[in-house]
């Protein structure tokens, strides 16, 4: 499991969204641009498991994940 | 009921009636003209598919733009569909060689360049290394050349003809190896929901592989409208459903997750 704890918002909103653009659409990626404003990241990193889990599937989910999380370190 | 659902049961429905009309429950006259223009609807299913799924995904974006290779493959087999009827229902010509088959040839590369822009957005390096993918994949390749294009070569035929014919044989072993990659895609799906989707397109690649294969085996039969030969339209139609079904689906899936957030934002 990757620590939940990251206290760069704006990049894991950044790099999430980019992601979630990715495997379902520019649009879909604006719409949780929106949803994650006023979330904190625990909420934001649970939320994009769940997305990606549910569409390419738990471990292609948290391979991207775990890229994610690495970058934003 | 989801639109899913909706869509798979208009599909049955659709194809029953196919069947209903291929295999002759019906009287002639009347029905070979419905029984042509019948075989252009699952095509036509396929290439919306293709362009509702682009459309989800947006310009610019990977995914669509794999799609929209795989879906212009799928319109040029449309269109070869539509000029083969045109040939042969309204100008009462031969179909084959003719510009029906320039558009049928076209569409295997655009479809495996769709399938091969899919895989390198969805591979993760931890895969298999690419041997363990590439023996099989050759020795697919062997074994379908020597049946698909040394056996297609006719001593008796013109150029343009062989060209053609073997230009097929080409097509069917580049399905092949698509088929392998799209297990591939679906494996690294695993678990989510575009593998199911990605299933459905490969199974429509199996199809359409079979439907060739028996079409190169029992042309002669085919041409004369021999029952139970000239029924090889049903895989062909049954290979387009399964196209156009997983297309739909990958579209339902990023309107399904839309729907939440918005349902989320409230």
């Amino acid at each position: 499991m990757v620590d939940v704890t990251v206290p760069k918002k704006d990049l894991l909103i950044k790099y999430g969204v980019q992601l979630i653009s990715l495997h379902l659409g520019d649009m879909t990626g604006d719409l949780y641009r929106e949803f994650y404003k006023d979330k904190n990241n625990g909420i934001i990193i649970t939320s994009l498991r769940e997305i990606l889990s549910e569409v390419v599937g738990p471990a292609k989910a948290e391979y991207e994940m775990k890229k994610i999380l690495n970058k934003i370190k | 009921m989801k639109k899913h659902n909706v869509l798979l049961l208009f599909f049955v429905l659709l194809y029953a009636f196919c069947l209903y009309v291929y295999l002759g429950l019906y009287s002639l006259s009347y029905w070979s003209l419905l029984s042509n223009q019948l075989y252009l609807i699952p095509p036509l299913l396929a290439v919306l598919g293709g362009l509702y799924a682009v459309t989800r995904y947006g310009k610019g974006n990977p995914h669509g733009r794999a799609l929209l290779y795989f879906s212009l493959g799928i319109s040029a087999l449309f269109v070869g569909e539509l000029l083969w009827l045109y040939y042969e229902h309204i100008l009462g010509a031969d179909p084959f060689p003719s510009l029906a088959d320039v558009f049928y040839i076209v569409s295997y590369p655009l479809m495996i360049i769709g399938i091969f822009k899919e895989i390198r957005i969805s591979n993760r390096k931890e895969q298999l290394p690419s041997w363990k993918v590439a023996i099989p994949v050759a020795l697919l390749i062997a074994v379908s050349s020597f049946y698909f294009i040394y056996q297609a070569y006719d001593y008796e035929a013109s150029l343009i003809e062989n060209t053609f014919s073997m230009g097929y044989g080409l097509g069917d072993i580049i399905l092949v190896v698509a088929g392998v990659y799209i297990f591939r895609i679906m494996r690294d799906y695993s678990g989510g929901r575009m593998a199911s989707a990605w299933l459905m397109i490969g199974i429509g690649l199996i199809l359409t592989l079979i439907a060739d294969v028996l079409f190169s085996f029992f042309y002669q039969q085919y041409e004369e409208s021999l029952y139970a030969y000239a029924q090889i339209d049903l895989v062909w139609s049954l290979a387009y459903l399964f196209f156009s079904y997983g297309l739909f689906k990958i579209g339902f899936i990023i309107d399904d997750i839309r729907q939440k957030v918005i349902k989320s934002c409230g």
